[in-house]
């Protein structure tokens, strides 16, 4: 299938298993989806290359997860199609992989802050849903300290969904094979040109 | 804030499905948002505000010395001037303006700081290792 990207162009590197966020084409109602791939994030490597344990490493890790999320959205803005189609986003957020370990690091739960910081006082209004497929058994004790992060109105649009629950909001000719759709993995986000 | 569980995860139906005690929505209910919607003068009613605050905070600059005053200057026309942003900020503060000022002035010290636009993949080597020396993040 050719998906329509405007000023988009991805990689065709084999790097699909490196990153763990990518644009994910446009729901049946014209949202920019992105998936974001739990099992692809690796915090730990975020930031300095030599770590030594050291409040910079955790400022480095933080710093760069920040750039990263703000990089994302902004790609995710830019890949919106004109008015009258919907300036927002659809966040596929998959949560294979989760551990229940993950939600105790320190530096898990300052970019899990920065991420809904960025997401709720940098680009209000911006997301549309997030759904949430895969949950693991233990993923509730996690929800459980991030839900309080969230304000209201954000957390009314985060959903537990089914994956076959997904064709309802995005066309299954765009909803990438592994959810059950036509469409091939989903590159990681390469350029936008201007 | 606390937020009950119902305003999280609705509860649509008896077919909602369950993976240990997280509700799973069987049905995808549509999420109100409004990506058009006429704010009259309020608009124009925070732009005011925000320039008040904004030469009042010049006055008492003492917060945020690393962002440059011309840059934040510079950021605060860009974003007054952006009447949907400005309507997201209204619709996410609820139309209180007072806190949208708060936030718009957030907004511009934020940018100022992280340079959205300026961002590149270089810039996320970890988060995104791909090899990219030339790529620049454009606008639609």
């Amino acid at each position: 299938m050719t998906f329509d990207v405007p000023n988009a162009t991805f990689s065709a590197l084999s790097c699909h298993e490196a990153g763990a966020w990518r644009l994910a084409g446009y729901s049946r109602e014209g949202h920019v989806v992105s998936n974001y791939k739990l099992q692809y994030w690796e915090p730990g490597n975020l930031g300095n290359r030599q770590k030594n344990g050291s409040a910079d490493d955790l400022d480095a890790a933080v710093l760069e997860y920040t750039k990263y999320v703000v990089y994302m959205i902004e790609l995710m803005i830019a890949n919106m199609k004109g008015a009258p189609a919907p300036q927002t986003f659809v966040v596929v957020f998959d949560l294979k992989g989760f551990t229940p370990t993950l939600i105790f690091r320190k530096d898990v739960r300052l970019m899990i802050r920065k991420l809904i910081y960025v997401a709720q006082s940098q680009y209000p209004e911006r997301l549309h849903k997030t759904l949430l497929v895969n949950a693991p058994f233990g993923f509730e004790s996690a929800w459980k300290l991030i839900q309080p992060l969230l304000d209201e109105k954000t957390a009314s649009k985060i959903r537990f969904v089914k994956v076959a629950s997904l064709k309802e909001e995005i066309d299954p000719d765009v909803l990438s094979k592994e959810y059950g759709g036509n469409h091939d993995e989903y590159p990681l986000p390469f350029s936008v040109s201007s | 804030m606390t937020i009950s569980d119902d305003a999280v995860i609705p509860l649509s139906s008896a077919s909602s499905l369950m993976v240990g005690n997280l509700k799973m929505e069987s049905s995808l209910d549509p999420v109100v948002t409004v990506d058009n919607q006429d704010d009259g003068d309020v608009v124009a009613e925070l732009v005011l505000a925000v320039r008040k605050a904004w030469l009042t905070d010049e006055a008492d600059s003492t917060t945020d010395e690393d962002t440059d005053r011309e840059l934040c200057d510079n950021l605060l026309e860009k974003l007054v001037g952006d009447r949907s942003q400005l309507v997201r900020i209204l619709m996410a503060r609820k139309y209180d303006i007072d806190a949208c000022v708060s936030l718009v002035l957030e907004q511009v010290r934020f940018r100022a700081r992280w340079k959205p636009h300026g961002i590149q993949l270089e810039d996320i080597p970890n988060a995104v290792p791909c090899k990219s020396s030339e790529v620049k993040l454009g606008r639609a």
